[in-house]
């Protein structure tokens, strides 16, 4: 459907691609895909990985800012408990997840969008085996529209191609944005002075 | 609540003129009808004016987080059981030294007329009086009785209302939240009458870069309200505070009551109970859930 | 010779508005408050018995809470391209059921919006907005409107005034060309009667004499009397927020390398990031400065300005205020204090 919220993720062939944020923990994760790579395992390319010290750094307003930014599904993963570099960091952050995924869930996030593991350095094969998983879910659940649609109404469009392409905002409405086309159907346009 | 106030009356008088506190937060009257001011006295001849009635509904804890307040010398403040379980948690994360403060415990039946719904399940009618047990915050003077008596919490009533989101579908809970979220103005009231907001710059309120939007768009409106919410899991103490604050009448309360819920649920910890516990979110323990992980 | 209209044909000029691509904006039913929406159908209008006032004033419409100013992207060359919002594009709009306070706010922002500039965002919506105020026949428990110069049937800002005169009627009086032009356009909508029904309009005792406000303001700058009244003050926005003729704003720019857009929203002065300068030091670090701010700038401020009060006396603050910080009550112990 050409007058859906196009992403960019098209990969030239017209087919959306799923965009997967992974946050991961330097010395656990990070060097298990990096084992990954040099074993030459393949797997899914639809993943961006982040590297950061440890998973007791990755704040929850991360995931929400890979969100706000295109994402589709976002994959957290470090050192298994008991192992990590600092000692305590990934208990930390188990609770802190544990917490997140369920209001998460309670506002209506599909958690299949919002992942965890443990991927040790030695588990290159795990690495690639929790990236494919994750990505099969992503491409099955679909774009995030929800989220794409709240974006679009709060002016963070640029990533949006349909926005690009038109120049200007096209709605001929100041300082609006067009509605997703479903919704403009079902309401019949802006219907408020809310929207930026 | 007649006597109460009289008790309560004199006490302010005794501590203000005294010299034992410089300020004694309580109760005023509101300039509209069911309205109560908190009131901010530093002399004995306003004693007159605080009251105690069934629309005592602010959190006075949160003045304890206010320089306006402090700067001033010690403060004696007057709570409702459930606004000292915000004491306990500042006292948990020490944000003030008990000694400068003079705790005035008020047993209260409920607030609101008619009764406000978190008040149909509470379980801290009366607060500990000195001399008991270390594991509850124990005030310095307690006034009035109350004819509800401390009872176990009904997590079952208390929590009836996230239950009732709980059971709706995914797409019908994005919905709902979308609905409110977007009714946000970015008042920050929520956050301002919060005790256990306390920060001296709020996370959002960091722009280099600008981590959670400050407009008040969908997408921005998200982000504050989920990071407030993570923010404050384990910490707060559902008093309703912000609920109450909300120009848009935005149920906030729902937010904060299912992080308790998953808290209770996962670690066995209420906040606001003991301030002797570490809290929740500080700890951890290596049998934690790990179900979620691959 | 007077018009009437009835509350039923009230709704089919909303309605024929709307069928003329007019976006109408009328007291709405949400939940447990009533609050100016736009809507897409006459029948989601409140009726006149429901409310007194809206819970918040109906400025968003002309000055949005978050409003996109202009939109940035890097172009297929490499060059940024600029895009602004096409401000003539934008729909007729009127407000259907406003109230006389929320009406009288409009000269007053058109002062501060067109004063070293004229603020297009605003204007472009203003020229093109038709008010039709339905005067108050009760009062709220706070309103003090007639303490500062406005009235329950107030013309003041509006186009059509339409009072209640029984039966589920309105005596409306076409005040400016545009009121004119809306009723002639739905002649059919109104009657005419020999002689005026008695209007319904609510009585609102005076709480205190403006006059005394500014001088007291002139001469206290420095007055225990802030902190006594406003250490209690939460600093959120509130009652900014809610107030007809509040009109601070922030600009901000959010995007990236590849586009982003920059947006103007509405600020409190109530809050501490509000004066903090760059260098850290803050002019109004502590609340009773912020508040002594709020009640300057309405009643000294702007008057010395632009001679006009920034305040309609329609006591949302003092309502919406989770403390209860009654500006009103304020303003009467001020004007007790002066001689």
């Amino acid at each position: 459907m050409d007058q859906e919220p196009q992403s960019e993720q098209t990969s030239g062939t017209g087919v959306w691609q799923p965009k997967v944020i992974a946050f991961v923990c330097n010395w656990c994760t990070y060097a298990g895909a990096d084992l990954a790579g040099t074993s030459r395992l393949k797997y899914d390319a639809n993943i961006r990985v982040i590297r950061l010290p440890c998973t007791g750094r990755i704040d929850p307003l991360f995931v929400i800012k890979a969100f706000e930014r295109g994402a589709d599904g976002v994959l957290v993963s470090g050192c298994h408990p008991g192992d990590c570099h600092y000692n305590t960091g990934n208990y930390h952050a188990r609770r802190r997840w544990t917490l997140f995924r369920e209001l998460l869930e309670f506002v209506g996030v599909d958690l299949r969008r919002v992942q965890f593991a443990w991927v040790s350095a030695a588990e290159g094969a795990k690495w690639a085996e929790v990236v494919n998983a994750m990505v099969q879910h992503v491409r099955e659940l679909g774009p995030f529209d929800g989220y794409h649609i709240m974006l679009a109404h709060s002016g963070q469009t640029e990533w949006l191609k349909t926005m690009a392409a038109k120049g200007g905002n096209g709605s001929g409405v100041p300082g609006t944005l067009p509605v997703s086309p479903r919704e403009a159907k079902e309401e019949g346009g802006v219907t408020d002075g809310r929207r930026c | 609540m007649a006597d109460a106030v009289e008790e309560l009356r004199a006490l302010a008088r005794d501590l203000l003129s005294k010299g034992a506190v410089q300020v004694f937060v309580g109760y005023g009257a509101g300039s509209v009808a069911n309205r109560t001011i908190p009131l901010i006295i530093t002399s004995a001849d306003r004693a007159g004016e605080l009251v105690w009635n069934k629309h005592c509904l602010n959190n006075l804890a949160v003045y304890l987080t206010r320089q306006e307040v402090l700067k001033r010398g010690k403060v004696a403040v007057v709570l409702k059981g459930c606004d000292a379980r915000a004491v306990t948690g500042l006292l948990q994360e020490t944000q003030i030294p008990r000694e400068r403060v003079v705790l005035v415990g008020m047993a209260c039946d409920g607030m609101g007329e008619p009764l406000l719904e978190m008040c149909r399940h509470c379980d801290v009618h009366t607060p500990a009086a000195p001399g008991g047990d270390a594991h509850r915050l124990a005030c310095d003077h307690v006034i009035g009785t109350a004819t509800a008596a401390n009872a176990a919490p009904d997590d079952e009533a208390a929590f009836a209302d996230v239950a009732k989101i709980e059971a709706m579908s995914p797409a019908q809970r994005w919905a709902f939240w979308q609905e409110q979220f977007s009714r946000c103005v970015r008042c920050y009231a929520c956050r301002q009458v919060c005790p256990l907001c306390y920060c001296k710059r709020c996370a959002v309120e960091k722009n280099e870069p600008q981590w959670i939007a400050s407009s008040a768009h969908e997408a921005g409106n998200f982000a504050w309200h989920m990071i407030r919410a993570m923010h404050l899991a384990g910490r707060c103490v559902a008093c309703g505070a912000c609920e109450r604050a909300c120009p848009q009448h935005i149920p906030l309360t729902l937010l904060s009551k299912k992080m308790a819920k998953s808290v209770a649920a996962h670690f066995k910890y209420r906040a606001g109970t003991d301030p002797t516990a570490a809290p929740a979110v500080k700890t951890f323990d290596s049998s934690d859930d790990n179900s979620f992980f691959r | 010779m007077a018009t009437i209209i009835s509350e039923e044909s009230l709704k089919q000029l909303a309605g024929g508005l709307l069928k003329a691509g007019c976006r109408v904006i009328a007291p709405v039913r949400q939940q447990d408050m009533v609050v100016y929406k736009a809507i897409k159908d006459p029948q989601e209008m409140a009726a006149d018995t429901e409310y007194v006032l809206p819970q918040s004033s109906f400025k968003e419409f002309l000055f949005p809470r978050c409003e996109c100013i202009l939109r940035y992207r890097i172009g297929e060359d490499k060059k940024p391209v600029y895009e602004s919002p096409n401000l003539d594009a934008e729909p007729p709009q009127a407000v259907i059921g406003c109230r006389p306070c929320d009406a009288a706010s409009l000269p007053i922002l058109d002062k501060i919006f067109g004063w070293d500039y004229q603020d297009q965002f605003y204007f472009k919506r203003r020229e093109k907005l038709t008010v039709v105020s339905i005067a108050c026949s009760r009062a709220a428990e706070r309103c003090f409107c007639t303490s500062v110069g406005c009235a329950p049937d107030s013309a003041t800002g509006s186009d059509v005034l339409l009072k209640k005169c029984g039966n589920g009627k309105y005596l409306a009086e076409a005040l400016t060309d545009k009121g004119k032009q809306l009723v002639e356009k739905f002649a059919s909508l109104f009657e005419k009667a020999d002689a005026a029904p008695a209007a319904e309009v609510a009585q609102v005792k005076a709480a205190f004499d403006a006059e005394k406000i500014k001088p007291w303001l002139d001469a206290h700058f420095e007055d225990p009397m802030w902190l006594e009244i406003a250490a209690r003050c939460m600093g959120c926005g509130t009652c900014a927020f809610g107030c007809p003729t509040c009109h601070c704003f922030d600009i901000v720019d959010e995007g990236d390398l590849k586009g982003g857009c920059r947006l103007r929203n509405w600020d409190t002065c109530g809050s501490a990031l509000f004066t903090k300068h760059g260098s850290g030091h803050n002019p109004r670090s502590s609340q009773e400065q912020r508040y002594r701010q709020r009640v300057m700038h309405k009643y000294k401020y702007y008057v010395e300005k632009f001679g006009l009060r920034a305040c309609t006396g329609c006591g949302r603050c003092c309502v919406r205020c989770p403390v209860n910080l009654d500006l009103c009550a304020v303003l009467q112990t001020i004007a007790s204090r002066q001689a």
